[in-house]
């Protein structure tokens, strides 16, 4: 595969050492790059930048340390809005100042997908012979920062179910579009999908906000959408096949146990504003109500909030012992950051729907202590799980963002399409849907026939990862 | 391509509701204003039709009109836009790593003040 190799160049007054030290401050005003935040400096570690592609808001993304030598060089691999490689070289000029020589490399493919998704390139293209099986996810947006291990594991899956002789006997072929965490851009990036010649099914790891446009749109075109993360359930049909944990799934159990531990009964619940969110609230004040606690506030903010203060204003006055938080991606990271800056973590207990491994690298010591329950986290101590996260660590390096309950949902749900093709004898709608009835997949998570999931881990965030608590039944398991 | 090109596909493209447009116009032959803005039910036709002349400006998409109608379409020459948008995007950083730098030694602050500011 070929690449596009840019090369920049600068030079600038300070000597290499100074200028080395400017990396990964957090200040904007030296450019997103060197603007980055990155706090630790060391090989794999996560660099948080803010692109200035959202208009006059920044918009978020994410990189990774691959190695550096101080005041020499710094290597980064940039994961998303896109993929690449960034090589920072600084050599000393004799005026005591720095040349400053800025590598980037970025695939072929990475080009293509960019310029497809801007409608100008046409960069799907027909494989002969190939499966193509669409994945609609987010990868920029406020849910963008999470999206590189998704697109990880599906190729990951996708690499595994072709050395394994591929379906009826031809190789899948993964086409990958971003819905930019909007459901206008993710319409269109169903339409384009939905264009693709032979297209099997699509997979989707995005909101329900998307999930909501584009759902109708693959059923009118008659394709199979395998949907993957937590979220509402919804009119059910043939073709749309949900695998993710449900609002129920995740609080039935865990709220209680919470509210058990800390000897609390008041609650906040407090979110974007769009349908998932509002549906954990319901679902949460049900629970609530029903282990005889109170609700005393309710705060929703639109997704790509800048400020949570009217939010941590109304928990601050409500005096509760516990926050239901279900904010998503780049808004849960900087809601938990303010409310732990806000002094609150020490005296509220936080339970967030979307709290998974991935989302803990971004928050560091700010999310410690935060509860979730969902069907997979990285520390899951099966057999299955090691065997999965040595092939990730294989293909991707040690420098790859970590495995998330998110990405590992897709993980699974590409193996049970391959494994329900074969069973049902075909690619095809009809095929599929019959092969779904009889076959499953024995990955990392627990799961039943068709990918529907029996039980979910209670997990913990701490400074360094999730810690697994407990093994909770799924709702429809419980009695 | 020259810098000046460069920066008019950056700027145009450093906006989601333009690409969102620009993604919409290039799923078709053709598209009308009326139909752009149809598709966008938060957005007037005003705005519409502002984020449409950055991007017929940038060259990134032409207009044919018709009676009162205006019909936009993806101007073919493509990959090149997308190759200048990525180099903007990183060489716009670097430049403003240059201008702190510089802004910081003219006030005569060492620029490191502030990653030892971090670290505290």
């Amino acid at each position: 595969m070929g690449e596009l190799v840019l090369n920049n160049e600068t030079q600038l007054a300070v000597g290499p050492s100074e200028l080395f030290a400017l990396f990964g401050s957090g200040d904007p005003s030296l450019g997103w790059l060197f603007g980055a935040e990155a706090p630790r400096l060391r090989p794999g570690s996560l660099v948080r930048l803010a692109l200035p592609l959202g208009g006059l808001a920044r918009s978020p993304g994410t990189a990774r340390v691959l190695s550096y030598q101080p005041n020499r060089r710094i290597d980064l691999i940039h994961e998303t809005p896109w993929a690449g490689r960034v090589v920072c070289r600084f050599d000393p000029l004799d005026t005591g100042g720095t040349r400053l020589r800025v590598r980037i490399t970025i695939d072929d493919g990475e080009v293509a997908r960019l310029g497809a998704e801007l409608g100008l390139l046409d960069g799907y293209e027909a494989g002969l012979r190939q499966v193509p099986l669409g994945l609609l996810i987010s990868l920029s947006g406020a849910a963008g920062i999470l999206g590189r291990s998704t697109v990880n594991c599906a190729q990951l899956a996708v690499k595994e179910i072709n050395a394994d002789g591929g379906v009826m006997g031809r190789n899948v072929r993964l086409v990958v579009a971003d819905d930019a965490t909007d459901p206008g851009v993710g319409a269109i990036a169903m339409r384009r999908l939905s264009r693709t010649p032979g297209l099997a099914a699509v997979v989707g790891m995005h909101s329900s906000a998307t999930y909501a446009v584009t759902a109708p749109m693959a059923v009118a075109e008659g394709i199979p959408y395998l949907y993957t993360p937590t979220s509402e359930p919804t009119a059910p049909h043939p073709l749309l096949v949900r695998f993710g944990e449900t609002p129920l799934d995740q609080l039935h159990r865990a709220l209680p146990r919470m509210a058990a531990q800390t000897g609390g009964s008041r609650w906040f619940l407090a979110g974007n504003d769009y349908s998932w969110p509002r549906a954990i609230g319901a679902t949460a004040r049900a629970v609530i109500e029903r282990m005889g606690g109170h609700v005393a506030g309710e705060g929703y903010l639109p997704l790509g909030s800048q400020t949570f203060e009217p939010v941590l204003a109304a928990i601050q006055r409500s005096g509760v012992d516990h926050v239901v938080s279900s904010f998503v991606g780049q808004d849960h990271v900087c809601f938990q950051r303010d409310f732990a800056a806000h002094g609150l973590r020490e005296s509220i207990r936080t339970f967030a729907p979307l709290m998974d491994d991935a989302v803990v690298e971004h928050l560091g010591e700010s999310g410690e202590g935060t509860w979730n329950a969902l069907g997979y986290f990285v520390a899951l101590d099966t057999s299955e799980n090691r065997e999965f996260l040595r092939r990730y660590a294989d293909r991707f390096g040690s420098c790859s963002p970590p495995v998330s309950a998110a990405a590992e949902g897709v993980y699974e749900a590409i193996h049970t399409w391959a494994r329900s093709c074969r069973a049902g004898g075909g690619t095809d709608p009809t095929a599929l849907l019959s092969g779904l009835r009889k076959s499953s997949f024995k990955g990392p998570r627990r799961c039943a026939r068709g990918g529907r999931l029996e039980s979910l881990l209670l997990g913990e965030a701490t400074a360094s990862g999730v810690r697994v608590l407990d093994e909770l039944p799924a709702a429809t398991q419980a009695s | 391509m020259s810098p000046s090109d460069s920066d008019a596909i950056f700027s145009a493209l450093a906006d989601p509701t333009r690409r969102a447009i620009l993604s919409l116009i290039g799923e078709h032959e053709e598209l009308a204003a009326g139909e752009i803005a149809a598709h966008f039910d938060t957005l007037g036709r005003t705005a519409v039709s502002s984020h449409l002349r950055i991007l017929r400006l940038a060259g990134l998409v032409s207009e044919r009109r018709d009676g009162r109608f205006r019909h936009y379409s993806v101007t073919p020459t493509p990959a090149d836009a997308v190759v200048a948008f990525l180099t903007s995007v990183y060489q716009n950083s670097l430049e403003q790593l240059a201008s702190a730098v510089q802004d910081a030694s003219a006030a005569g602050e060492a620029p490191s003040d502030r990653a030892e500011e971090r670290s505290a």
